[in-house]
């Protein structure tokens, strides 16, 4: 037999000196294009469905990562982070007073009740409008630090250049109105949309006072108290000493709980989280069905040559290694270009429905571990016969 | 083989636009060539040939001798790049490629390997030529089960080819291409696989299709079985025909039989008695052939020089080719009633007393030809 | 026997489908493993086409079930929970329009429920409408409306979620500000309007949302008088319209309604691309046994083809092979698709159904599936050069 000196063999020799598997696969192109083709769209069908689901997830607590504090404060009845539900701002008097607090600083936000006029097309549209005091900036977001003193100023805004496109966000328009009032556009920054809110703004606490409050308003409630703590202090420690002096209509949350909350939220009970559950659930059961039918349809197919094998005197163990890496290898002629195809698609969404596609390690192993697995245990199925039987009755 | 000639002359003569002299086969200043530009390559170089109806055909000659795209041409499997062929009375080279599919249907196919659906039984196999065809139902079965039968696989029509051993197989494949008659049979060694019985089957079956209908066989082998049973021997060298040779006298006997108006009445069966019957006699000059007076034992047919009749020292007559003499004393059971010597260098065809009363015996036509002339001589 | 005599060798449609079942049905393992195949892409076509059609179903929900030809809405219309507000003056002055039969108003609006599981406080979206008029489909509903006359009185669609805590008939609920008592539960569904939604009447809307004026509707359904043609009405109602109000027919809303969540919202993106890569999938699956069929009996059709069939004639079978492997794979992926129907109903509270037109839509796309997967394969058919037997 030929050695195959091709970079590949020269890093991995596989099935032992022959690589039967490589030769089997290769000596009929057409039979390998149409098996990894199928394979393929199928763990594409699988990527775009997963990041579709990831997107819809990470999107929404995406505002919650940007959070500058170590414990947050919210109302206890607050169901869901993306909900209007206020506290008072006295609580966080009480917090600042916990030893072991360092800082405690309101964050205001509301959802569902501010609308913003595209100032290109007068069109009005729902956004998400979050705000803090500019001299204690709660927002990890870049683009934001630099604009804090503007911020001050009655009716100054940063609107997210990155919202969806139909806001009219990202052309460098310096005035809009929101709810009818007008307001001086300062600067922008990057967020992203998410599943419910389209575009976002932000603000300093007085505007939004005199936004939803009207003239003369005082400062609203606080929608998410945000502390930080002093260097070198326990969070547990401080966790319950934040317990005891503050009321029971304001919870304690780590920022792993916050997401927390949101994200069951999401998933659980919310009208989409289901919808993108079941619809990725489908999709992955099916693809991964339908995977496995193509290697064993494949595999079914080389069934002679595998048992001419056997009956030359090859053992069971060599041919078993030999059926996996061709399932393996099958395998990975699919979900190799579906991967790259999928990051490109991926792009393509993220540029066209600003929805935050991305390829994460999460998602690759996910469906690399998933596509290899069934190819595997396809491979040996569809062999099985070959593999138990005696090489005489193999004829 | 003969007989079958002489059918298709009959028959000719009743079909519009054939005429008997019409080859099955002809092919003229054919030549072809595989490839492109550089790498083109000649495979046939001037081959011109002619077979006629009733014929087995076996071609020979080492491989790559171009005897296979030969039969390929010929059966309208490819285009023809220069030259021409006629098959059938069709042109090839005129006809559009759904037009050559259509001319492929009067022509069976045997290859070397069986190519049968395994997802049909043997009849059902048979029945996919049989459709090309259209037909009665109840007729098309009655035909496909005939043909598997005679070939010996009557208990195995409804039988898949799994089932099937691999003489049966290819007997099946045979019966498929035999099935609606073709005028033209083309083989690919194909009896190649086939064990000694098998073989025997095939080639007595198509020997038979050439002699009860006429058909053309054309067959590649190196079959040693089937080489001698075949009526002409093609042999191929580097493209060219080397070598067309007649293999048996019988076949020259019923082309000169068929020229004779004595036979041409004659069935194709009752023909073949007769050729099979007749020896080839040689005379030269002055040969006394039959002498009046001698009790009367053969039947003499003149196929080339000339003889002269005396009675009582007196020339009566001059026969040449196509004459025949010496049938009175058979008939009569009387002695000669004339000498018969030859005149140059004579080659006849004899059949002696029995065959002659034989073929008296059993046939009409043949009787009233015979009596006719005799009335006429005498 | 003259060439016109001789059969046409066009294989009749009834011997394509013969072989092609033969060749189907002798080697039942390979087919079976080819329809399980087929089966389970029709299937993801059929999931897919599901939620893509369910998704504006359920932002339908609400307008299905109520009565109306015409819907009166503010120019700022967005979707069904973003509907804005017009003047109530515009649908009293069409009231008295010669071809309306009724025109009332509806109200929406958010508020916090002060009695959900565990001390939270979910949102209820709130839907202000005058009981003395039935607008809905159902008569069951209907018939509750008048429990709302009653001052502080809500109805409970029954599809709001556990979160709420118990819909108990008599259960006193803080919302937004006011204590309201549970009349009732009805059946309708929250579609996307919220995770819970509540009838309330139109004095009690006023009450729960003080800094709303009764004068700022929603929504404006108009029933017009029977044989009135819509169309005609829509336009003749449109002529006196103000400025900032609209006025929708039935299809037109639906239409808007389907293309604000396919294309304003992802939806169509994710199930529309999802539908498209189940179908080339299915493309593959079929093409794949197609193409091994043909290539293993590539001699066998070249031997057809040499004994005078047309190319065309094989290409039939060869299509007709696909096609029979669809249609039989096409009864049970609707089967499942059925059941599977039934489970994301559950699931997903989607209002997820199978329609004549959706399941004949898919059996077509099925067999424009197959149609595609033959058309692929018919190139290695034609490799089938008789000559190449000899």
């Amino acid at each position: 037999m030929a050695t195959d000196t091709s970079l590949l063999h020269r890093f991995w020799r596989p099935a032992g000196f022959v690589p039967l598997a490589w030769r089997n696969l290769l000596a009929n192109k057409p039979r390998l294009l149409r098996s990894s083709g199928g394979i393929g769209f199928a763990v594409l069908l699988m990527l775009m469905q997963l990041g579709f689901e990831r997107a819809f997830f990470n999107a929404s607590l995406e505002i919650i990562h940007r959070l500058d504090g170590d414990i947050f404060l919210q109302s206890a009845s607050k169901y869901r982070f993306a909900t209007r539900d206020p506290f008072r701002r006295s609580e966080l008097d009480a917090a600042r007073a916990v030893s072991g607090v360092a800082s405690a600083w309101p964050f205001y936000a509301d959802w569902f009740d501010v609308f913003w006029k595209n100032p290109f097309d007068g069109k009005a549209f729902l956004v998400r409008v979050f705000a803090f005091d500019p001299d204690h900036p709660v927002l990890q977001l870049p683009d934001v630090e630099g604009k804090l003193a503007e911020l001050s100023d009655p009716d100054a805004v940063l609107v997210d250049r990155h919202a969806r496109r139909f806001l009219g966000m990202d052309k460098g328009a310096t005035q809009s109105e929101l709810n009818g009032r007008k307001v001086r556009i300062v600067g922008s920054f990057s967020l992203g949309p998410d599943f419910e809110s389209d575009g976002t703004v932000v603000m300093g606490d007085r505007t939004f006072a005199q936004l939803l409050s009207g003239p003369g308003g005082g400062l609203p409630g606080v929608e998410v108290g945000v502390i930080k703590l002093r260097p070198g202090s326990d969070p547990a420690t401080v966790t319950r000493a934040l317990r005891a002096g503050l009321s029971p209509e304001v919870a304690i949350f780590t920022k792993a709980q916050l997401l927390e909350l949101e994200r069951k939220f999401q998933a659980d009970v919310s009208s989409a989280g289901p919808i993108f559950a079941m619809g990725t659930l489908v999709g992955f059961v099916v693809g991964m069905l339908i995977a496995y039918q193509i290697i064993y349809t494949d595999l079914t197919e080389q069934l002679p040559q595998f048992a001419t094998m056997k009956a030359i005197g090859y053992r069971t163990g060599y041919l078993i290694r030999v059926v996996l890496e061709q399932g393996a290898f099958t395998a990975l002629a699919g979900w190799i270009p579906a991967w790259f195809l999928s990051i490109l698609l991926y792009r393509v969404v993220e540029e066209v429905a600003l929805l935050p596609l991305r390829m994460t390690a999460e998602i690759t192993l996910i469906s690399l571990g998933l596509t290899l697995g069934m190819c595997l245990i396809s491979a040996i199925l569809a062999v099985r016969r070959v593999i138990a039987a005696d090489p005489a009755e193999v004829f | 083989m003969c007989a079958a000639m002489v059918a298709e002359a009959a028959s000719a003569v009743d079909s519009a636009g054939m005429t008997a002299s019409l080859p099955v086969v002809r092919v003229e200043a054919l030549n072809h060539f595989y490839g492109r530009g550089e790498s083109r390559s000649q495979v046939l170089f001037d081959n011109g040939i002619e077979i006629g109806a009733g014929q087995l055909v076996v071609m020979t000659g080492p491989s790559g001798a171009g005897k296979t795209t030969l039969l390929t041409l010929v059966g309208a499997l490819r285009s023809i790049q220069e030259g021409r062929i006629e098959v059938l009375g069709h042109d090839l080279s005129k006809l559009g490629r759904s037009e050559l599919v259509v001319t492929r249907r009067n022509v069976g196919f045997i290859f070397q390997l069986h190519n049968l659906f395994d997802a049909l039984s043997a009849y059902e196999n048979v029945m996919m030529a049989m459709q090309l065809r259209g037909g009665h139902p109840a007729e098309m079965r009655q035909r496909g089960t005939a043909i598997l039968q005679r070939l010996g696989l009557g208990h195995r029509i409804d039988h898949k080819p799994r089932s099937l051993s691999g003489g049966e197989r290819q007997r099946v494949a045979i019966a498929r291409a035999l099935v609606n008659r073709p005028h033209l049979v083309l083989a690919d060694e194909p009896t190649a696989a086939l064990d000694r019985d098998s073989a025997h089957k095939v080639v007595d079956l198509l020997k038979e299709t050439t002699v009860e209908h006429g058909s053309t066989v054309v067959m590649v082998t190196h079959d040693h079985r089937i080489i001698e049973k075949a009526d002409r021997l093609v042999h191929m060298v580097d493209g060219r025909i080397a070598s067309d040779v007649v293999l048996h006298d019988q076949l020259r006997i019923c082309e000169f039989l068929k020229s004779v108006d004595l036979f041409k009445t004659l069935t194709p069966i009752e023909l073949t008695n007769v050729a099979e019957k007749v020896t080839k006699r040689q005379f030269i000059a002055g040969d006394v052939i039959l002498r009046q007076g001698e009790e009367g034992e053969d039947f003499f047919l003149i196929s080339d020089g000339s003889v002269e009749v005396m009675r009582e020292g007196h020339d009566v007559a001059r026969l040449g080719a196509g004459d025949f003499f010496g049938e009175a004393a058979l008939i009569t059971g009387e002695p000669r009633n004339a000498t018969v010597v030859a005149n140059d260098n004579l080659e006849t065809y004899v059949l002696g007393k029995t065959e002659f009363r034989a073929a008296i015996e059993a046939s009409r036509s043949f009787r009233d030809q015979l009596y006719r002339v005799y009335f006429l001589r005498h | 026997m003259t060439e016109g005599e001789v059969g046409l060798g066009r294989v009749s449609r009834p011997t394509r489908v013969w072989l092609a079942w033969r060749i189907l049905t002798h080697d039942k393992a390979r087919t079976t493993l080819a329809i399980a195949g087929v089966f389970m892409a029709i299937l993801l076509i059929f999931v897919e086409l599901g939620f893509f059609f369910a998704v504006p179903q359920g932002g339908m929900l609400f307008y299905d079930n109520l009565q109306f030809d015409l819907l009166m809405c503010s120019k700022q219309y967005e979707y069904q929970a973003q509907p804005g507000q017009f003047q109530r003056g515009q649908l009293d002055r069409v009231r008295s329009a010669p071809e309306v039969a009724q025109a009332t108003a509806l109200y929406f609006g958010s508020a916090k429920w002060h009695g959900g599981e565990d001390g939270k406080w979910p949102d209820i979206f709130v839907v202000g409408l005058d009981p003395r008029r039935p607008i809905f489909q159902a008569d069951s509903i209907n018939r509750e409306l008048g429990l709302l006359e009653r001052p502080d009185v809500v109805l409970v669609d029954s599809g709001t979620r556990p979160m709420f805590g118990p819909l108990t008939t008599g259960r006193v609920v803080k919302i937004g500000e006011r204590s309201e008592t549970i009349a009732g539960r009805y059946v309708l569904g929250t579609g996307f309007m919220g995770l819970g939604v509540i009838l309330v009447s139109d004095q009690n809307f006023a009450r729960l949302f003080p800094y709303r004026s009764l004068e700022q509707v929603n929504l404006g359904p108009i029933q017009l008088k029977p044989g009135v043609d819509p169309k005609r009405a829509a336009a003749e109602l449109r002529k006196g319209l103000g400025p900032d109000t609209r006025i929708f027919t039935r299809n037109e809303l639906e239409a808007h309604e389907v293309a604000y969540w396919t294309t304003r919202t992802s939806v169509g993106l994710i199930f529309g691309s999802g539908l498209i890569i189940s179908f080339v999938v299915g493309i593959m699956v079929v093409y794949q046994t197609l193409a091994t069929q043909v290539s293993r009996q590539l001699p066998q059709f070249a031997t057809l083809k040499a004994i005078g069939y047309r190319d065309r004639a094989l290409d039939g079978t060869v299509v007709t092979i696909s096609l029979l492997i669809v249609i039989v794979g096409f009864v049970p992926a609707l089967a499942a698709a059925l059941g599977l129907y039934s489970v994301i109903r559950d699931e997903t509270l989607l209002p997820v159904a199978m329609t004549w037109p959706r399941l004949a839509a898919v059996f077509v796309a099925t067999l424009v599936m197959a149609s595609i997967s033959a058309l692929l394969s018919l190139g290695s058919l034609r490799r089938a050069d008789p000559a190449e037997l000899f």
